[in-house]
């Protein structure tokens, strides 16, 4: 029973009795409810106050950036809380006072960087007319005459002093040198103004301000050094204060979840039916939970009504995947592929098995499987994590033991082969197979994985074919293709191996041909091009299969080697570079043991990661693509849930 | 010591085209990956893995080098003398690698960037994200399982 059974049920109550029937929902969460309509909650009351929470997280986050690390924001779940302390948290102290404090934190710090920013600005402003020995507070706007500050280089203003000379006798002219350039201050009748400064713009002049200052440009700088400590002074007192953002961010985070659960409470009109008097639900439910909800209802409500049935022919009814503790963990992957159809088959524990065999040669390492093993365990216990995290850490744990196993065949510890006799083995039994030395023989196996996996494939597709009725994707699609590629390996294999194959084989493999001949084209009318079809979809250009697919399917097999291969030679690459170092005096052993774990831990993430990748390719594609389609919607509960606390009730 | 060196240039070349694949390929993913996190940077851990999958190559590269010092005895500390065309038949199976890695990293890069951008878009779609870049690196695999068997069975020293 790998898809649970649901049935369709409807609830009325008293309207009275709404918020009590809100709180069994809480408690009672495995319900798939059908929306009725859809409400905008953007201007509710609620959604403006978590609006403000967040706004005020995203400024606690700038002013005290999170040390989060990588595990932890990929895996912790939530914190678990009883009912008690999380409303302890809110009474607290009010969000509206954190939401008040971080705006207050915000405006005074942009106000001070604004300031930072414009006193730094002053600073090369200064410096670049240290030279004038005098307050700069001297007056800038005369009735006839104009001043012009700025810098060229020597030469230009050589030339400028001649090509100006005779407008410059009612001027004042105040300049100083370096190197290369002339700083200068002009103080022009404004008759002369427009002239002047287009002989300046010609020769390349450089207009720059004088900043106003009442002392001269070394008191100035001293005094806006001094500023600017003040400035880091004042930022420092309002970071102080607003610590206490970062100090109560539990509590925060309790606001937003309040006020979360009060938004989805107000979102489940959404489900409802209303009349003057009543409220009616709609939804599905397990069926072997009806039993349950039933009494809780009796308990808690008093008038009720409750309606179920089986689902009709033509409905779709959400589907919850329900198997085995063993086999659970994979069902992670049937839902990252898509749920099956609810009267179709879950392929959850058919193709668990060669997940397993997939990912535990991938990753064939006694070291690596162990490191995995320890890795998630610490991880589940550390961060508790919750929904798509644990499932896909339960699905490693589990697939630490194939690598385990597989390791101890191929002899493999982190890439090395320890302990091994004269004659190359551990106890003259292990390595069963040796990856590297054995290339061809590890390569066969792979192989010969894909082929069975392809036959276990067929099997199914003719499996799923019968338990959904249709007869001719079965036989046709199925047991022939089956029959003949089964048919096809034994005679041919039995030729090579024994050079005497069975005549059986030889009539079933015409047969199974003949009957895909006439079969594989017929969704086409004319009888010739069925046949054609027919004969060309053996090949396997057109129809749904064909020896070249099957030959295609079976190489990509080879992945499982390869994989293996790269992962095992990386390791022992890894211990033959760190033992380099061993030799060296006093830091030796210290770069040997960092060179390794680093490295083997480097090895690890990526070989589990490709194991990972390639093993879920193979079932998606060349599994999953022989026999399932998915199409089911998934059942989801309503989440009544908070996002930063588990609160137990 | 022609024959050697053939051999070599083509050991190395092998790993060096994996590498410049594969720095392609991430630099690629790299740049639509700050993008996805400048707007959701809680979708760290996958944008990561999009990021890292075109990285492989340059690992295939590294291991398809290695294995051919391994066959020639150099890791042993023994410089075999080859013949110009034993060079070159140890050069050939270098050729899977330097091609199908090189092209393979910056296309798995390419499928990187787009899968990127379905999960920004949609973050619930992150298994199947995961899956479409991974599609184009068995083309990498079958490179190096190709160079493998050629170093193994082809060549004769």
């Amino acid at each position: 029973m790998a898809i649970l059974r649901v049935e369709r049920f409807w609830l009325v109550v008293p309207k009275e009795e709404e918020a009590k029937l809100l709180e069994l929902f809480k408690i009672f969460p495995r319900i798939h409810w059908e929306r009725t309509r859809h409400i905008e909650t953007q201007s509710s009351r609620y959604s403006a106050h978590l609006s403000r929470i967040e706004e005020t997280f995203r400024i606690i986050l700038e002013l005290f950036p999170n040390k989060k690390n990588l595990l932890e924001s990929f895996f912790a779940g939530r914190e678990e809380i009883d009912e008690k302390q999380f409303r302890a948290l809110l009474k607290e102290i009010s969000w509206k006072k954190l939401y008040r404090t971080a705006k207050w934190a915000e405006r005074a710090l942009e106000n001070l960087k604004r300031r930072k920013e414009r006193l730094e600005q002053l600073i090369p402003e200064i410096k670049f007319w240290s030279q004038l020995d005098c307050p700069l507070d001297f007056p800038r706007n005369f009735e006839r005459y104009h001043l012009i500050s700025g810098t060229m280089t020597k030469k230009n203003f050589e030339v400028f002093l001649k090509q100006v000379n005779d407008l410059l006798d009612e001027s004042w002219v105040w300049s100083t040198q370096d190197k290369k350039d002339v700083k200068c201050i002009l103080l022009v009748n404004k008759q002369n103004v427009e002239k002047i400064e287009r002989t300046l713009q010609k020769l390349e002049f450089s207009f720059r301000k004088i900043p106003y200052l009442k002392s001269n440009p070394i008191e100035s700088i001293k005094r806006v050094e001094k500023s600017l400590e003040n400035v880091e002074k004042a930022k420092e007192r309002v970071l102080k204060k607003a610590s206490l953002l970062n100090e109560k961010i539990k509590n925060l985070q309790a606001w937003y979840d309040h006020f979360l659960s009060k938004a989805l409470e107000e979102k489940t009109v959404e489900f409802q039916h209303t009349t003057t008097y009543f409220v009616a639900y709609t939804g599905w439910i397990p069926t072997i939970d009806k039993q349950q909800f039933i009494d809780l209802l009796e308990r808690k409500i008093s008038q009720y009504g409750f309606e179920s049935r089986e689902p009709l022919q033509d409905e779709e009814p959400p589907v919850i995947l329900h198997n085995p503790r063993f086999i659970k963990p994979f069902e992670f992957l049937t839902k990252l592929y898509g749920m099956p159809k609810y009267n179709g088959v879950d392929p959850t524990p058919y193709v668990a098995p060669f997940y397993l065999i997939f990912f535990g040669i991938c990753l064939g390492d006694v070291g690596y499987g162990l490191v995995q093993l320890i890795l998630v365990r610490w991880i589940k216990k550390a961060f508790k994590p919750e929904r798509g995290a644990k499932e896909l850490l339960d699905l490693l744990q589990v697939l630490s033991f194939p690598s385990i196993l597989v390791g101890l065949l191929t002899w493999s510890f982190f890439g090395s082969q320890p302990f091994l006799g004269p004659d190359g083995k551990f106890l003259g039994i292990f390595p069963l197979v040796n990856p590297t030395g054995e290339l061809m023989k590890a390569l066969s196996i792979a192989l010969f994985i894909g082929v069975f996996s392809q036959m276990y494939a067929l099997v199914l597709r003719m499996i799923s074919g019968f338990k959904t009725k249709d007869y001719k994707t079965a036989i046709y699609d199925g047991l022939f293709w089956l029959v003949f590629f089964a048919s096809l390996l034994a005679y041919f294999g039995l030729q090579l191996l024994t050079g005497r194959p069975y005549k059986i084989f030889l009539y079933t493999l015409v047969g199974s041909a003949l009957g895909l001949i006439l079969t594989q084209g017929r969704d086409k009318k004319n009888i010739f091009s069925r046949i054609v079809v027919g004969v060309i979809s053996l090949y396997g250009i057109v129809g749904a299969y064909g020896i070249s697919s099957f030959v295609g399917d079976v190489l990509s097999y080879s992945r499982l080697f390869a994989l293996n291969l790269v992962g095992s030679v990386f390791g022992s690459v890894i211990t033959q570079l760190a033992q380099m170092v061993k030799g060296l005096p006093v830091l030796g052993w210290v770069m040997f043991a960092l060179i390794w774990i680093g490295g083997q831990l480097l090895n690890y993430v990526l070989s589990a990661l490709s194991a990972f990748v390639h093993s879920t390719r193979l079932q998606f594609l060349e599994m999953f693509g022989k026999f399932y389609g998915g199409g089911g919607g998934a059942f989801t509960p309503y989440p009544f849930e908070g996002k930063y606390f588990k609160v137990r009730k | 010591m022609l024959g050697l060196s053939i051999a070599l240039i083509g050991a190395a070349l092998g790993a060096a085209f994996g590498a410049i694949g594969s720095a392609k390929g991430v630099g690629m993913a790299g740049e639509a990956a700050a993008g996805v996190l400048a707007e959701k940077p809680e979708l760290f851990g996958t944008v990561l893995i999009l990021q890292a999958l075109p990285g492989t190559q340059g690992f295939y590269g590294f291991i398809g080098a290695f294995l051919i010092l391994l066959r020639l005895g150099i890791l042993g500390g023994n410089f075999p003398e080859l013949t110009i065309a034993q060079g070159l038949t140890v050069f050939a199976v270098s050729v899977p690698l330097i091609f199908g890695l090189f092209v393979s990293a910056i296309w798995q890069g390419k499928a990187s960037v787009a899968a990127l951008q379905m999960i920004a878009q949609r973050p619930q779609t992150t298994g199947q994200a995961i899956i479409i870049p991974a599609l184009v690196e068995t083309y990498a695999i079958l490179s190096l399982i190709t160079s493998i068997i050629l170093l193994f069975f082809g060549v004769k020293l």
